[in-house]
């Protein structure tokens, strides 16, 4: 029934619905409802739009790059005036050392004090021109007990400038040392401080970019898998969404995130986007029954002609044989009348049951008597181009479930289909056979002529909409896609199967309906 | 024995080939000499119904008030006169509402070519235009489609001794032969034509078909005047000789179709 | 008429048959009815008929077969289409064929008696 020549149409049985995190398809059923409360219930959830999850990483990225910079800022003027509080301890350190080395040599030599006194003016100056520049580094109690230690040493070397008096050369030098020895010791003390605590700072900064593009990277990674997250596979599954409409598939996006975003909108446009496109669909099936029913009632009114005819001569034989005739013939006239009445009655009761516009009511069918509607519809059409329609439909086939209507348009599109393959044909025949395992899911209604066929590289495209072989005004090429949506709609798939020159063969799929027990 | 019913894109050309078919097969033939008849009977000017069937009148000139009823008059006079078997019939468009007959030969005689004399390419092209527009407008139909036709004969390809003489043979092919069936045909036409020309001096807007006696007329109307209408219709359509039944669907509403 | 007209009806509407035969027989016509095609071109093959009168549509042999069965075999005979189905298309091909007439049903017995006794006059083709 399905060899490998078959084409396929629509994805197979088996494959699985795609099961969804975030939007999963429903149920033909849960379709309607899911439609009436959708835009009211994804409307009430709370909003975190994407685009507010994207300021916010951003806004955390831009607070973080600005507070590493802040902190350069500040950190590097400390640096600089660390620096250049080291120069100044340098040359202040330098100064008391050329003071104690003069004041050695006073004391050692007998050289003159003057260059020592010069040196001790340096160190003094040096304190308090860039006192503004030590207090950022010192506190000022430490600097005045520097200047205090400082103008002592200098009064002891005035002292021993003046008065040479041994004893106070002696005490003098006592106090000179000591002074001298603390100051030398002060500022080594505090250079090597400042120094090691520079090299500290240095380090950091070494350091510290290092740690601070490791936690960028780290901030950068978490946002990144963040927008991947929402966004990536959000849009991921919107693009398998659309390849299923493509498909043919409309069952609608529903929603199982908790909050609105920027998606959830998406996703219900596309909803309405669907709802569009099935009103459209309606009314292309509409009009294209319209169009079968214009083909269907050129050969009702044909084949109206014979009950019609009889209807005709057998009134005309009563009444010009009306006086002669004996009542029991007469009784069988008007039998025949009435009875041919009825027939014309049969005729157009099943094209006006078809034509009739009814709402769309999906509902456990027959299916064997669908068929015989839908070829009954189409024998005067056949008869007249002379086709036999021989069909295999064995009884008990289990229900399936739609619309009426749907069912009949779909198989009087695909008679319809044969019998214009076949109008060149001088002994037509389409056999419908019904094929239905038992334990199947589905089951097969075979629509087969022996027509010329569809070429294989022809067969994708016959069921594109627009596409006839026909001529003008022939054919619309609406036919096998408006049935493939048909089909569709049922939950259903169609194969064409066809060899050039032996004919073809239409296969149409249908759910079964399986009762629970 | 068949009828002819001949159109051709320049009037000349094709009543030249249409007389001389008739006169070869003894063929009555017809054409806008009828009209004097009917301008007389009617009193309308002759001239406006020469110029009602010319394609190259322009509309504005041509849908005039009551051009429907003149046309309908015209139908009306070349249905009757066609009634009798062996006619030719040329220029009252006759190809525009002769339709399904099986004993007409429907011709069209197509003289410009993209070479033809005089005319430049263009000007063939606009006429042709103006022909569509013309029979679109007046009978529904595109009297430049070939397909319309049983034969169409391009005199590029033959001279019109060799239109006459195809015309001619075409005559004995029994396929054309007159047979109860197309003459019913042709008899229902008639009738409905008559009804309708009858019809259109009291209603702009006339359908008819006939099936023997019986009539069906479609036209438009309000809401309001619908039962007076069809009443009216059906007193005046069923007064026809010819006429045994009258149904009448009368359409209301602007979307309404005929 | 020196001689009584044979006239055979072909028609799976058993009702045609059934009404024309008393009908035409009343005019004064020797009538045989056949509901299918296979039996009235057997009949046809031992008898000869004036006019055979034939339905188009009709399973297994058609009106068709039965037309060309008559112009082939026996040319004398007239045959008269009678169809439900007419058109332009079918007419044109039952004269091509050779039919006599073709009328489209629904038609009155009346309508056939005047074709019959045209084709009665009529040459033999
Ligand atoms: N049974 C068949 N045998 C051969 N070709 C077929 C058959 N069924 C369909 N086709 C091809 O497929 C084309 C498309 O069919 P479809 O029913 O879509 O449109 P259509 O029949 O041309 O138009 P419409 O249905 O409006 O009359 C046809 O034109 C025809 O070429
Ligand atoms: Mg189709």
């Amino acid at each position: 029934m399905t060899d490998d020549s078959g084409h396929t149409m629509n994805k197979a049985p088996d494959r699985p619905r795609e099961s969804m995190c975030v939007y999963a398809p429903m149920d033909a059923a849960e379709r309607k409802s899911a439609t009436a409360g959708r835009h009211t219930g994804i409307q009430q959830r709370a909003c975190f739009p994407v685009r507010l999850r994207l300021i916010l990483a951003f806004a955390a990225i831009f607070v973080y790059c600005a507070g590493v910079t802040l902190w350069t800022i500040y950190v590097l003027p400390a640096v600089h005036h660390k620096i250049r509080f080291l120069e100044l301890a340098d040359a202040y350190r330098h100064e008391t050392a050329q003071m104690r080395r003069f004041e050695k040599n006073y004391f050692l030599y007998g050289t003159h004090l003057r260059d020592a006194l010069l040196h001790t003016q340096k160190a003094r100056s040096i304190l308090s021109d860039n006192e503004a520049d030590i207090l950022k580094v010192m506190s000022r109690g430490r600097l005045t007990a520097m200047q205090k230690s400082l103008a002592s040493y200098a009064a002891g070397l005035q002292k021993l400038a003046g008065g040479h008096s041994p004893e106070v050369r002696a005490e003098v030098q006592h106090r000179l040392r000591k002074y001298g020895h603390r100051l030398t010791a002060d500022a080594d003390a505090f250079s090597i401080q400042e120094r090691r605590a520079l090299d500290r700072t240095f380090s950091l900064l070494r350091t510290g970019p290092l740690i601070l593009l490791a936690v960028l990277m780290i901030i950068l990674f978490a946002a990144a898998w963040h927008i991947n997250r929402k966004i990536v596979t959000a849009l991921g599954r919107l693009t398998d969404f659309t390849e299923r409409i493509a498909a043919g598939d409309y069952t609608r996006i529903t929603f199982k995130k908790t909050r609105r975003d920027e998606f959830t909108q998406l996703a219900t446009a596309m909803n309405q986007m669907i709802d569009e496109i099935e009103k459209r669909q309606e009314i292309l099936v509409q009009s294209h029954k319209i169009r079968a029913i214009g083909n269907l009632v050129a050969g009702v009114a044909h084949e109206l002609n014979n009950p019609l005819n009889n209807i005709l001569l057998t009134a005309v034989s009563l009444q010009e044989n009306y006086a002669d005739l004996p009542p029991a013939e007469a009784l069988e006239m008007l039998a025949d009348i009435v009875g041919e009445t009825e027939r014309s009655r049969e005729i157009v009761r099943n094209l006006l049951d078809f034509a009739r516009q009814r709402e769309r009511e999906i509902k456990r069918l027959d299916l064997g008597e669908m068929l015989g509607r839908a070829i009954r519809l189409v024998s005067s059409q056949a008869r007249m181009s002379k086709i036999r329609i021989e069909t295999c439909i064995p009884d008990n086939l289990p229900p399936v479930h739609s619309d009426r209507q749907l069912l009949i348009q779909l198989f009087v599109n695909l008679l319809l289909n044969a019998v214009d393959a076949l109008s060149q044909n001088a002994h037509g025949r389409i056999a419908v056979t019904v094929d239905a395992p038992t334990q199947a899911e589905y089951v097969a209604v075979s629509i087969t002529d022996n027509g010329p066929g569809i070429p294989r590289r022809l067969q994708d495209r016959i069921f594109d909409p627009f596409f006839t072989t026909k001529p003008e005004g022939r054919g619309t090429g609406l036919g096998l896609s408006v049935s493939r949506n048909i089909i569709e709609q049922l939950g259903g798939f169609m194969r064409v199967e066809s060899e050039v020159g032996k004919g073809a063969t239409f296969t149409v799929y249908l759910p079964v309906t399986r009762v629970p027990h | 024995m068949p009828i002819f019913v001949v159109s051709a894109d320049a009037y000349p050309i094709g009543r030249r080939i249409a007389e001389k078919t008739a006169a070869a097969l003894g063929y009555r033939y017809i054409d806008r000499e009828i009209l004097e008849g009917i301008a007389a009977k009617h009193d309308i000017p002759e001239e406006r119904l020469n110029r009602l069937l010319d394609a190259a009148t322009p509309p504005a000139q041509i849908f005039k008030k009551n051009w429907r009823r003149q046309l309908a008059l015209i139908q009306e006079a070349t249905l009757d006169k066609l009634l009798a078997d062996h006619v030719v019939c040329h220029g009252l468009a006759a190809h525009l509402y002769v339709l399904g007959v099986s004993h007409a030969i429907r011709v069209r005689i197509i003289s410009t070519t993209d070479k033809a004399a005089g005319a430049s390419q263009t000007d063939a092209k606009q006429l042709e235009q103006l022909c569509r527009q013309w029979s679109l407008t007046a009978f529904d139909m595109d009297q430049t489609d070939p397909a319309q036709y049983d034969t169409v004969i391009r005199l590029a390809e033959t001279d019109e001794t060799e239109a006459v003489r195809t015309l001619v043979a075409m005559s004995a092919d029994s396929r054309f032969r007159a047979n109860t069936f197309s003459v019913n045909c042709l008899k229902d036409l008639e009738l409905s034509s008559r009804v309708r020309s009858q019809l259109l001096k009291d209603y702009t807007n006339i359908k008819v078909e006939a099936h023997k006696g019986t009539i069906i007329v479609r036209t438009r109307v309000s809401r309001r005047n619908r039962n007076k209408v069809i009443e009216d219709i059906k007193i005046k359509a069923g007064n026809i000789e010819g006429v045994s039944f009258v149904e009448v669907h009368a359409a209301s509403g602007l979307l309404a179709r005929l | 008429m020196n001689q009584k007209l044979k006239i055979m009806v072909v028609d799976d509407e058993a009702i045609v048959g059934k009404r024309l035969k008393p009908s035409l027989e009343s005019s004064g016509y020797t009538v045989e009815t056949f509901g299918d095609g296979r039996s009235a071109i057997a009949r046809l093959s031992k008898e000869r008929f004036d006019i055979v009168i034939t339905d188009v549509r009709m399973d297994d042999v058609d009106g068709m077969q039965i037309l060309e069965y008559v112009r082939a075999n026996i040319p004398q005979t007239k045959v008269i289409i009678i169809t439900g189905y007419a058109s332009v298309d079918l007419a044109r091909r039952a004269l091509d064929k050779g039919a006599f007439d073709f009328i489209a049903k629904p038609f009155k017995p009346g309508d056939l008696r005047t074709v019959i006794e045209k084709a009665a006059r009529a040459p033999s083709a």
